[in-house]
């Protein structure tokens, strides 16, 4: 084995970095979000989702490992990564330039996005002071009314975290391809950056959706429904016709 | 990708130094851009004139040398503030500025005196890592390649260690511990090549992987793009990639491939 001495300790942290950026991470990214388009099926669907994930045997301990703890390490070896680059795309706008400069800032976005997205929502479970099952109806709250100057706020917010979330995996899946070595030419990089973008663009979908449905009662930008607050989402809409 | 029809006078401006610790200033000429005229033919051009009406405040501008067949990659300069070989670019394909066109030494090696700039860290850089330019090399016997890798082998030889990668790459810097991509190339080079005795390459693959080299690559590809060579560096980090993941779980006397 490699040995791990200063020596090594750049390389050892960068497989480390593209190492927990995949596997745990961008893993729990594609079933959070899955998990998450439960919602659209009411709040009927969502709960027994949610009641599902909490009948995991041992659940704190599990996301502590493969959820908090690698994306500590991911995030604490990325912002250094991505804080000590210089980008110069001013002298060289060239694409694969871009994503290299896109790459570090939607690391940073997502982190940023992260730290949000964990205080409004899994920071209050632990402190007791929200239940699991009451996310359906405080993301419908805040998605549907947060808003400022007329400007859905907090859906957009939402939207920008997913959007740079899944741009940092697509690119991500390109990257891992190359620090472990399973591309080895210029091409089949291109070719890897071509399915990770098919994977970016399906976590886009799937969670612009969800945010969208939780915004307006709708998974597509159409008829806008008065936002309901607590109780089942299609009955409400449809006990208000007559 | 740039349109021909850049012809006719420009200004031609050039960031000049006396040395390393000097202020440095601008020099502007006017400069004919005739169909073909390379930036190499533009600065013999002011050179001279320096020559032929000397001034006390003008001392022959230095440069180059140039070798005009791309081999030498010593006259390496920044073109608006990206790397170009001035033997091979031709003005007409530089878009000029409202100010005109800037030419300036590379910023990342250190200085000598205006264009010229010092090779002596990459050169350093190669022989720390235990590895060379292929002209400093001894010559690999054609036939004890492996003819898949061959083609790979090949076109790393074709480095020059002009330093244009250095310049465009967003990790390298004077104050960093990263090699740059044209050490790695050349550090792949000689890992992959199976006529190098086996010891050598495996500490060449242990160098690569040690502080300053592959690891502090970021992936922009910018070192493919500017290579006047076309030295193919993202293929040979990424076999270094591949050689490093066998290494991580291989023994350190286990043959590199």
């Amino acid at each position: 084995m490699l040995p791990v001495t200063k020596e090594y300790r750049p390389f050892w942290l960068r497989r480390l970095h593209s190492l927990t950026g995949l596997v745990p991470l961008g893993s729990f990214f594609l079933l959070h979000l899955f998990a998450n388009a439960r919602a659209m099926q009411g709040e009927r669907g969502f709960r027994a989702m949610v009641l599902g994930i909490q009948g995991v045997p041992g659940l704190l301990l599990v996301e502590l490992l493969l959820v908090f703890l690698p994306l500590a390490i991911h995030a604490g070896i990325g912002l250094s990564i991505a804080l000590c680059s210089r980008p110069n795309v001013g002298a060289y706008p060239l694409p694969r330039n871009w994503s290299y400069v896109l790459q570090r800032v939607t690391g940073v976005v997502t982190f940023a996005f992260l730290a949000y997205h964990l205080a409004s929502l899994r920071l209050r479970v632990a402190l007791g002071s929200l239940g699991p099952t009451d996310f359906f109806s405080t993301l419908t709250d805040a998605l549907s009314t947060t808003t400022a100057f007329g400007f859905p706020t907090a859906a957009v917010v939402y939207l920008i975290g997913i959007a740079a979330a899944s741009y940092h995996l697509a690119n991500g899946i390109a990257g891992f391809c190359w620090t472990w070595g399973i591309t080895i030419t210029r091409r089949g990089n291109r070719i890897a950056g071509a399915a990770g973008t098919a994977v970016g663009a399906c976590t886009f979908l799937l969670g612009a959706t969800t945010v969208l449905y939780y915004a307006t009662g709708s998974p597509w930008l159409g008829e806008r429904s008065s936002p309901s607050l607590g109780g089942e989402r299609g009955a409400a809409s449809t006990r208000g016709q007559p | 990708m740039t349109k021909p029809e850049r012809t006719g006078p420009f200004r031609l401006r050039i960031v000049r130094r006396q040395g390393p610790e000097s202020p440095s200033s601008v020099e502007e000429h006017a400069i004919d851009r005739r169909p073909g005229l390379t930036l190499a033919d533009a600065l013999e051009e002011l050179t001279r004139r320096h020559t032929e009406a000397p001034s006390p405040a003008t001392r022959p501008l230095a440069w180059g040398p140039r070798c005009d067949d791309q081999s030498c990659g010593r006259c390496t300069v920044t073109v608006n503030g990206a790397a170009r070989l001035a033997c091979q670019t031709t003005l007409e394909t530089v878009p000029a500025k409202r100010e005109g066109i800037t030419v300036a030494p590379l910023s990342k090696l250190p200085l000598v005196r205006d264009l010229v700039v010092s090779r002596a860290r990459f050169e350093a850089d190669l022989e720390r890592t235990s590895s060379s330019l292929p002209g400093a090399a001894r010559v690999t016997p054609e036939a004890s390649r492996p003819a898949a890798d061959a083609p790979l082998v090949d076109a790393l030889a074709r480095c020059t260690g002009c330093g244009a990668c250095l310049e465009a790459c967003p990790e390298y810097a004077p104050d960093r511990a990263f090699v740059g991509p044209a050490v790695l190339g050349q550090l792949a080079r000689l890992v992959i090549d199976p006529a190098e005795p086996e010891a050598l390459r495996r500490r060449r693959l242990d160098a690569a992987l040690g502080k300053g080299g592959l690891a502090d690559c970021g992936k922009s590809q910018n070192c493919v793009e500017v290579c006047p060579a076309g030295v193919p560096v993202v293929d040979a980090i990424q076999r270094l990639a591949r050689l490093a993941t066998r290494r991580l779980f291989g023994s350190q006397d286990s043959p590199v491939e």
